[in-house]
Formats: structure tokens, C-alpha cells, sequence
């Protein structure tokens, strides 16, 4: 549907490298990234709002690289939605069509049924600095929609709501997207979003793209280090390869063994990658045979709804998230003793490059996993 | 309840600023209350010299001179200052320095500069004279001079008007179909009017109020500035003061108006 080959832009303090990226039909797109990544210069070149230096966007395999935006029915929906303040709701949405001259009574009729779908034909005739942020979401979404475009572009269009409204125009969205089959590129960085909104992720860092792959295989497998600490993994600690056997790791963190399931065999330095809340807190006295039992000191608590986080001091400082009931049924305070324990499929290597997912293999068959 | 209850504390901080501040306000209050007293003191005079035809004479080529030099603005004016208020590299920065020259020059030397433009050698005004269209002593140079001086005042104001229009409103007007003149017709200069009809007040007073540079180029026809300075010179303080003041009566009146249409006309672009 819509491709990306080898796009490179340089615009004020924002540069893109050689970006290539490949959205089906249908498809359902985030990209993410840091702030200042690029992410907004990457939308904006894909609607034609700006030309990229080098490279090309082809659009069902046809050139659009020099086509003016107007041209391309690729619809954007910014953060701050961008509705004309000095038109109502109804003037809004109909701006499309009465830019293309549509007649005007299909236009009346057309953006009734549209607010109508949108339930929100109650604000006809009011101004955007009237509407809630929720309000303002839907009109400006309606007024995408209305010119029926082939590629939605929402650039964190979601980031300014309230959880209530959010969550709402998520699932409204999803279930649009889906049944009008519309190829939706959504620049954001929440990971609830993409894990709700997303087919597949592409993650974008200094101007290029880091790591492809549905939603999941990013946020488990990070493929290289600064990937790993954008998608909030907790313990992103440096380790060193001392033994390997087929499927399964030990890697030697700071003075602590960890296992990890990996295909391929690796050497030397490596990047371990653990969630917060893949630990395990072990009840004493632990299994002895359980693999990867670390023990150490809890030093803090925090809460976090009901989890919560808790650096454990095991020589080195390892971030853990559990449920409260649990650590209540435990009694274990800060300055005690705790034991964690975490599956080896769970721990995540990164070679020295740093840019090489080394992927986990699953958890069947594997020696000394209970 | 108290009376006072929700307003702030003035504070003498505030009390300083508004005593300096109003040294301002009071200088110009002085100079009104100074010239209203000599006239009501003479008001058979004032009426003489208000019904004077040269008196009105001189208004009319004052204030449609201005009125055309504002125009003109407005049609090359918009265009620049949507260019520069869009533009962010070097060039641009040389060209609003070049915007604001005229603010600095004496209006003398700006005077001599439109003259040596104008006038029927110079490099318009050689090609104008041979359609006919003459700037010495002629309403032309008058509007000529007035759009030099006045230009700054249009431009800048308008500019940051447009700089107001965020981006991001022209750009998902362009994804909607518009073509780029069509957003600036539907977005861009709906958004921008209340900086448009403040740079053509600004303008259209400045101009109105343009001396040096009118009379270099045009002593004739008479514009008020020029009339009020002849008066003075050869009938005395007091023909000169009677027109002064007719002048700021109306210039009073003109811009009460203004500041009220702007008010009710400016009140949705308080949206953006």
C-alpha cells in the first residue's frame, strides 16, 4: 500500500536517515520513538508536506514522491488536532468537500451522517474553543474521514485526552480502522496504544528506524540497547558470556549468573534485558533447583497502583515489580532479605553490537528449567 | 462582605509604574486639554478655519492619499509579510531589516529617497511620466511617499499576524484538498484579520501623519501637515492651532470608530 524506500530529510534540528518502511492495506502501523526522533518530519514527508532529499513514497506502486498533499488523499490528525478556530463543528468538517467543490447539498448530507457516526451532532454549530478535548478529537477525526482518504496519518492524536475519553476514542478508532479497512500510520509513545491500536511497530530513534515487528516481539525482544530502554525495560544491565549450550546462555551479571534462553551461540559482552515484572519473588526457604535465584536486599518501595517497585540490591541494583498482596503475604520490608527469581525465556541478550536481536527461543526443553 | 473582596493588591510596585506610566498618558492629556481651552476661547475662529475649502481641501487629499497608500500596502504588504512570516533562512532577515529602514531613517532622508525614485528622471518615475502618471507636486508622490513611511507599519503587523496561524492548521488544510492559495484564503488570512486591520490603522496614521517626506516630493497639493506647517509660518500660531485641532477631532473620531469595529468584528478570532 504505501512504501518508503531510502527516505532522508534534513529539516532544522530534525534529520531522517535513509528511512525505509512498508504499510499494507488495512494495516495498522505505529511508529515510536523518543521525542525529537523524527517521528512527526516522517508523517508530515509521507503527506507531503515536505519533500524528502533523497528516496521515494510510493502509493500502490505509484510514485508520489512529487505530488503535491492535496493530491495524495492522505488524511493527518495532529496531538493538538489542529481544528480551524474560526469555524464550527459542522464549517470544520465540511472544509474538505468545500475545498473540492463538492455540491452543496451533499455536503450537508454528507457531514450530518458523518457527525451522526461519530455522535457528535451536537456540535453543529459550535466553536473548537467551546468542545472538550474528547469533542475536538472526534471532529477533527470526522473531518479526516470525510474525504475519504486512503491513508490516516494521527500524529499522537490520542496523547492530549483524558483515560476516559482515550480509551473510548481508542476503541471507536480500532473498530472504524477495521471495518473500513483504512492503512492508519500513528506516531505516538504510549505502549498502551500501540499494544490496543497496532498490527506492527516500527520503532524510530535519531532520525532511523531501530526495530520492525509486531507489538509484542518489540516490547519482549528490543533489538538493541537504546530500543530496550525506550520501551521501558526495568534492568538493562551490561553482561558477559560464560557459557553457552544449545538454546540456553549463562550470562554474568556483575557478579550474579542469569540464564537466558537464546538461538544463537554468543560471545563476550552482552546487554541483558529483564522486565520489572518478570521477577519472581521466591518465598524462603527457595526451590534449590529453580535456575536464575538470585538473592539480595530490598533498599526502596514504591508504589504503583497495586504494584509495586522495588530496587533490590544484590551487588548489583535490580529494579522488580510485584503485587502488593504478595509482598504483604511475605512480610518483607525495606532492609530484608528477598529472593527473586526470574524464567530464562524471559531474560532478553543483545550481542555487543547492540543492534542485534538475539531472540528467545520459548521455553520448551530447556536443561535445568523446572 | 467587603467590597474590595477578589481584587489584587495594587502594591507599590504597581503604584511606581502606573505614576511613570502615566506621565505618558498625561503629556498628551496636557497638549489636548492646552489646545481645546484656546479654541473654545475663540470657537468663531475655530468654525472659520474648520468651513475653510483649503481646510478641507487638504483633508480630503490627506486622508484618500492614505487611504490609497494603505491599499497598495495591502496588496503588496500581505504578500511579503506572508513571506517572511513563512520564511526562515538568512534571506529573510535581510529582508525585514530592509522592511524596517524606513523607521529609522529621518523622514527627511526618506523624503529624498522617494523623490530621487520618483521624480521624472528617476527610475519609476522617468517610465511613469511617459504614460502620463506624474509624482512631482502630484497626488501620486503624496501616496508614495506616504506608502514608504507607512510600510514597516502594515508589514510587521501583519507578519506576526500570519507567524500566529500555526503550521499545522495550513498543512491539514492542505490533506483536506485545498490548494495553497486556497489555504491562505480559508485559513490563513480569516485568522490573521484583526493584525491586518491593525496594521492598516497603524499605517493609514502613519501616513496621514507624514510631513518631511511628503513635502519633499509633493508641496503641492497640500496635505494637512503641509497646510498646518504653511499656516504657521505665514498666518501665525493660531490658524495653525484651528486646524491642528479640527485634525485631531477627526483623527479621534476615526479611530474611536476603528477601535470599535475592531472589538466587535475581532471577538471569534479571540478563538485562535
Amino acid at each position: 500500500m504505501i512504501v518508503c524506500e531510502g527516505l532522508c530529510m534534513d529539516l532544522q534540528d530534525f534529520h531522517l536517515h535513509n528511512l525505509d518502511l512498508r504499510v499494507g492495506t488495512g494495516e495498522y502501523c505505529c511508529i515510536m520513538g523518543p521525542s525529537g526522533a523524527g517521528k512527526t518530519v516522517l508523517l508530515e514527508c509521507i503527506a507531503g508536506l515536505h519533500r524528502p532529499s533523497e528516496g521515494r513514497i510510493l502509493i500502490r506502486g505509484k510514485d508520489v514522491t512529487a505530488m503535491v498533499p492535496e493530491q495524495r488523499r492522505i488524511s493527518i490528525v495532529y496531538q493538538d488536532y489542529s481544528l480551524f478556530p474560526h469555524l464550527t463543528g459542522y464549517e470544520n468538517v465540511a472544509f474538505g468537500l468545500r475545498m473540492q467543490k463538492i455540491d452543496p447539498d451533499r455536503i450537508r448530507t454528507d457531514v450530518i451522517s458523518m457527525l451522526e457516526k461519530f455522535r457528535i451532532a451536537y456540535l453543529l454549530d459550535r466553536y473548537p474553543s467551546t468542545m472538550s478535548g474528547g469533542e475536538q478529537q472526534r471532529v477533527a477525526l470526522a473531518r479526516a474521514l470525510i474525504v475519504q482518504p486512503e491513508i490516516l496519518l494521527l500524529d499522537e492524536a490520542f496523547a492530549a485526552l483524558d483515560p476516559v475519553s482515550r480509551q473510548q476514542c481508542m476503541h471507536d478508532l480500532r473498530t472504524l480502522q477495521q471495518s473500513r479497512k483504512l492503512t492508519v500510520i500513528h506516531v505516538t509513545h504510549a505502549w498502551d496504544e500501540a499494544h490496543i491500536l497496532a498490527d506492527r511497530v516500527a520503532v524510530i530513534i535519531a532520525g532511523k528506524f531501530v526495530q520492525h515487528g509486531t507489538v509484542q516481539e518489540v516490547y519482549a525482544r528490543p533489538a538493541s540497547e537504546s530500543v530496550a530502554r525506550f520501551v521501558g525495560t526495568d534492568n538493562v544491565l551490561p553482561g558477559r558470556i560464560v557459557a553457552h549450550s544449545p538454546g540456553l546462555s549463562t550470562v554474568d551479571v556483575g557478579g550474579i549468573r542469569i540464564r537466558a534462553c537464546s538461538d544463537a551461540p554468543l560471545t563476550g559482552n552482552v546487554i541483558v534485558c529483564i522486565r520489572g515484572a518478570a521477577w519472581n519473588v521466591i518465598p524462603v526457604p527457595a526451590r534449590l533447583d529453580s535456575v536464575n535465584l538470585v538473592t539480595g536486599t530490598l533498599r526502596e518501595r514504591s508504589r504503583l497502583g497495586d504494584l509495586e517497585r522495588m530496587e533490590v540490591d544484590c551487588g548489583t541494583l535490580l529494579i522488580a515489580i510485584a503485587r502488593s498482596t504478595d509482598l504483604q503475604k511475605q512480610n518483607i520490608q525495606s532492609g530484608d532479605p528477598i529472593t527473586l527469581q526470574v524464567d530464562p525465556s524471559d531474560v532478553h541478550l543483545i550481542g555487543e553490537d547492540k543492534a542485534r536481536p538475539v531472540g528467545n527461543s520459548g521455553t520448551a526443553n530447556v536443561p535445568g528449567y523446572p | 462582605m467587603n467590597p474590595e473582596a477578589g481584587r489584587s493588591y495594587p502594591g507599590a510596585f504597581v503604584g511606581i509604574m502606573l505614576l511613570l506610566g502615566s506621565i505618558v498618558i498625561g503629556i498628551t492629556l496636557l497638549g489636548l486639554g492646552v489646545i481645546t481651552a484656546a479654541e473654545l476661547a475663540d470657537p468663531g475662529h475655530f468654525l472659520a478655519v474648520a468651513f475653510d475649502p483649503a481646510v478641507a481641501s487638504a483633508l480630503w487629499i490627506t486622508f484618500s492619499a492614505a487611504t490609497v497608500a494603505v491599499l497598495l500596502l495591502g496588496l503588496v504588504g500581505t504578500s511579503l509579510a506572508y513571506v517572511l512570516a513563512r520564511s526562515r533562512n538568512r534571506f529573510a532577515g535581510i529582508a525585514e531589516s530592509l522592511v524596517d529602514l524606513p523607521l529609522v531613517l529621518p523622514h527627511t532622508v526618506a523624503g529624498l529617497l522617494v523623490y530621487l525614485i520618483f521624480f521624472s528622471r528617476g527610475p519609476i518615475g522617468s517610465p511613469a511620466a511617459g504614460i502620463g502618471l506624474l509624482f512631482e507636486d502630484a497626488f501620486p508622490g503624496i501616496v508614495a511617499a506616504m506608502f514608504f513611511v507607512a510600510s514597516p507599519f502594515y508589514i510587521n503587523s501583519v507578519r506576526e499576524g500570519f507567524e500566529k496561524v500555526p503550521p499545522h492548521l495550513e498543512n491539514v488544510a492542505r490533506t483536506l484538498g485545498a490548494s495553497p492559495l486556497q489555504v491562505f484564503l480559508h485559513v490563513t488570512l480569516p485568522l490573521s484579520t484583526r493584525q491586518i486591520a491593525s496594521g492598516a490603522a497603524l499605517a493609514w496614521g502613519r501616513a496621514v501623519g507624514e510631513f518631511a517626506a511628503v513635502v519633499i516630493i509633493a508641496y503641492f497639493p497640500m496635505v494637512i501637515s503641509t497646510l498646518i506647517y504653511s499656516r504657521f509660518t505665514t498666518g501665525g500660531l493660531a490658524e495653525a492651532r484651528s486646524i491642528a485641532f479640527v485634525m485631531i477631532l477627526l483623527c479621534l473620531c476615526g479611530f474611536f470608530t476603528y477601535r470599535a469595529l475592531i472589538r466587535f468584528g475581532g471577538k471569534r478570532h479571540d478563538r485562535v
